[in-house]
């Protein structure tokens, strides 16, 4: 069993992990923090605690040989028969990952029709591939248990997976079957000094980086989103195929019927993007803001409360629990900088807040805060454009 | 029908309780809520509850203090709750988080559906729905944005795979996470609060558990640690513009035109 301590001889007693607590875990009493249950051990306390006087104690070490385990695999996904945009970009990340460890890069894919001869020019040393008809639509347990009985034989020491929907279905149950661990929406990777990869994601919302490990287990799964990692791609490699027999198993899952969604045009990959929020009250004050998309180029984009307000779909709305955009240039028409929108942005390149509130959170955080009245400006921007 | 739906206890954001004015922390003692995706969880319990029958219990796993987003569930409407608390389990991580969840369901036993919310505003992960279905060794669907038709032995639910929604039919029991866009969760009743007040909600510690080896649970059952938690800044220049705004908007806009970002 687990729980947190405090070396009395290091502690300056300045009540900052009681301060940095959300949960009401600590209290200083008699100089010194006393942990009580509501501790949820989220580290926050350990990592802000300026002289490392907090650490964890009573974690057993476990034996388990890494050294079996060799190799970067990515999990190919198809869509409309082709390579998906994040499987290109992970087999990138992969070489490279490889590259620091002298090991190789493996893809695995499972489906039905699959065009081989992309997959042998897609930048791996080996492809695993295992076709048939029953992986036509995707059902977890026939491609779960498949995997799983490539990744035993293979034995890669970490395996990629973009975080799609389809992504996040198969690694929790590949992680489960495997018995190892699953970092999820990771910005950034790395090899340690020790051939352990460190996994770097945001937390809570967005601001907050947190570096993870899984040391005592294999392989080590992560998620990484789409337009994360740049697609580069090493054509002198021709990958050799070999393909797998699908295990014979029947499926529990049934998929009666695919709907395809309506496509709107989509904000995530656009490179210029206008964000309206709730400084625009109603549907006749949105006109300026897309013909001011219209004259640049951009689309037209809003944080969750004019979604909320209905003025806005909700396909177009930034965020947390919308899209995460990665425009090179973004203006923010009367957005406030909430967690929750600042989530979605973190891949703007360059971001232009226009706010009446300098004290708003995203001036802050914008590469320009404008203090100005949204309407105002946004009408003699227009007027000055088409004088042009 | 017997359905789990399974309700995390997160920090509520800081931001927003900053007195602008002021700067300062306005601490009304609200410094934790239930994960605002799992009331989308609650409110798809309550739905099939009122469309088949039966009975809807809440599960948390957490401190002491997390027996609040049982109290909340119940003040929406649910029959009851379990908080699943043990010094054990502090320190969780999906794979272990999903092993308590699942011991836990198992010992009070008997439920026919699982719920789950798409993910948290903590961890953020949204992997411990699957995760508590291969535990459980039972079907999982994901992101489940419309349950189309549940009986006592099927269950058949619109998941979004991203372009497309796949209809797709299981066996209960099964465990499904739901989608924001299965229904916008009510708000608590008069009648709701106050059945809430009373509730009593049993604690399953590690020695009700199947599986009592206390490292297979918290700290020590997760596959993965977390190696440091540190801030970053945005890439900034933080310039605040006061004055001379509206020519600098239209400098950036006019050369945006020409092709130059
Ligand atoms: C900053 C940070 C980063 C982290 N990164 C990782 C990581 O990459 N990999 C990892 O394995 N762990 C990670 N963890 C730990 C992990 O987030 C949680 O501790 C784990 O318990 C739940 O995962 P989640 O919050 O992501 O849940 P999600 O998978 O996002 O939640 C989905 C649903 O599961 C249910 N649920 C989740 N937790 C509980 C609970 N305690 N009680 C009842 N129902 C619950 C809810 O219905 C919820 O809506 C991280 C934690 C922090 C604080
Ligand atoms: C679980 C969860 C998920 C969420 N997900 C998202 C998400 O994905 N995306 C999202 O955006 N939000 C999300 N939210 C909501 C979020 O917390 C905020 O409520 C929301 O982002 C606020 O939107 P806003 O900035 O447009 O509005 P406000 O916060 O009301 O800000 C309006 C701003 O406009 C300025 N303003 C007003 N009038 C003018 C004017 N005439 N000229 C100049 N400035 C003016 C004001 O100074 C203010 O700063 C989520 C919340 C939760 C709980
Ligand atoms: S680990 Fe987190 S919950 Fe526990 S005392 Fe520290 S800050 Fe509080
Ligand atoms: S933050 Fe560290 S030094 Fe400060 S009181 Fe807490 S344990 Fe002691």
């Amino acid at each position: 069993m687990a729980i947190l301590s405090v070396d009395n001889s290091k502690c300056i007693s300045c009540g900052i992990c009681e301060k940095s607590c959300k949960f009401q875990g600590v209290k200083i009493e008699n100089k010194y923090p006393i942990f009580n249950d509501n501790c949820t051990f989220c580290f926050e306390c350990i990592t802000a605690c300026p002289t490392s006087a907090i650490t964890v104690l009573g974690l057993e070490k476990k034996e388990f040989d890494t050294t079996l385990w060799s190799g970067v695999m990515v999990y190919l996904e198809i869509k409309d028969n082709i390579l998906s945009e994040v499987s290109k970009e992970l087999i990138g990340k992969a070489r490279e990952l490889a590259n620091t460890l002298s090991e190789k890069v493996f893809g695995v894919v499972i489906n039905h029709n699959i065009n081989l001869e992309e997959l042998k020019t897609c930048g791996v040393d080996t492809v695993f591939v295992a076709e048939g008809e029953q992986f036509a639509d995707f059902k977890l347990d026939l491609v779960g248990d498949c995997l799983h009985s490539i990744i035993e034989k293979v034995k890669p020491s970490i395996f990629l997976v973009g975080a799609t929907n389809q992504g996040k279905t198969i690694v929790p149950y590949i992680s489960v079957k495997c018995e190892t661990g699953m970092t999820a929406d990771c910005t950034s990777l790395e090899i340690d000094k020790n051939g352990n990869l460190i996994q770097i994601r945001p937390a809570f919302g967005g601001n907050i980086m947190a570096e993870i490990l899984t040391e005592n287990s294999r392989p080590q799964i992560a998620t990484v989103r789409e337009k994360i990692f740049k697609i580069t791609v090493d054509v002198k490699t021709q990958a050799e195929i070999v393909k797998v027999q699908g295990l014979e198993v029947v499926s529990k899952y049934d998929v009666l019927k695919i709907v395809k969604k309506a496509v709107d045009s989509d904000i995530s990959h656009a490179k210029i993007l206008i964000a309206i929020g709730n400084g625009v009250k109603k549907k006749e004050e949105i006109a300026v803001f897309q013909k001011l998309a219209d004259e640049i180029g951009g689309e037209l984009c809003s944080s969750r409360a004019l979604v909320e307000a209905g003025l806005m779909p909700q396909s177009r709305q930034v965020g947390l629990s919308g899209k995460a955009v990665s425009a090179d240039l973004m203006f923010a028409f009367g957005i406030s900088g909430s967690a929750q929108f600042l989530a979605g942005v973190g891949g703007v390149k360059t971001l232009i807040a226009i706010n009446a509130d300098p004290d708003a959170n995203i001036m802050t955080i914008a590469n320009h805060g404008i203090v100005a009245d949204i309407f105002q400006t946004s009408a003699e921007v227009l007027l000055s454009l088409r004088k042009k | 029908m017997k359905i789990a739906v399974c309700v995390k206890q997160v920090p509520s954001d800081n931001k927003s309780l900053m007195d602008k004015k002021s700067g300062t922390l306005i601490r009304n003692g609200e410094t934790s809520v239930i994960n605002p995706y799992d009331l989308f969880a609650v409110e798809m319990a309550l739905r099939i509850r009122e469309r088949v029958g039966g009975e809807v219990f809440a599960f948390t796993m957490g401190a002491g203090s997390a027996k609040k987003v049982l109290i909340d569930s119940v003040a929406m409407g649910v029959d009851g709750g379990y908080l699943v608390s043990d010094l054990a389990f502090a320190g969780a991580d999906v794979f272990a988080t999903a092993k308590t969840l699942s011991e836990a369901i198992t010992f009070v036993g008997g439920f026919d559906l699982v719920i789950c919310g798409r993910q948290t505003t903590d961890g953020d992960t949204g992997e411990v729905a699957i995760a508590l279905a291969t535990h459980m060794n039972i079907c999982g669907l994901p992101f489940v944005n419309e349950v189309v038709e549940i009986d006592e032995k099927n269950i058949t639910a619109s998941c979004d795979f991203g372009k497309h929604n796949a209809i797709t039919k299981c066996p209960l029991p099964a465990v499904i996470s739901v989608d924001k866009d299965c229904g916008l969760p009510r708000i608590p009743s008069l009648r709701g609060k106050l059945s809430a007040k009373k509730a009593v909600f049993p604690v399953i510690s590690l020695d009700d558990l199947f599986d009592k080896n206390n490292n297979n649970y918290g700290l020590s059952g997760s596959k993965t640690s977390v190696l440091r938690i540190y801030n970053t800044v945005f890439e900034t220049s933080n310039n605040i513009i006061k004055e001379g705004g509206l020519e600098f908007l239209k400098g950036k806009f006019e050369s945006v035109k020409k092709g130059d970002l």
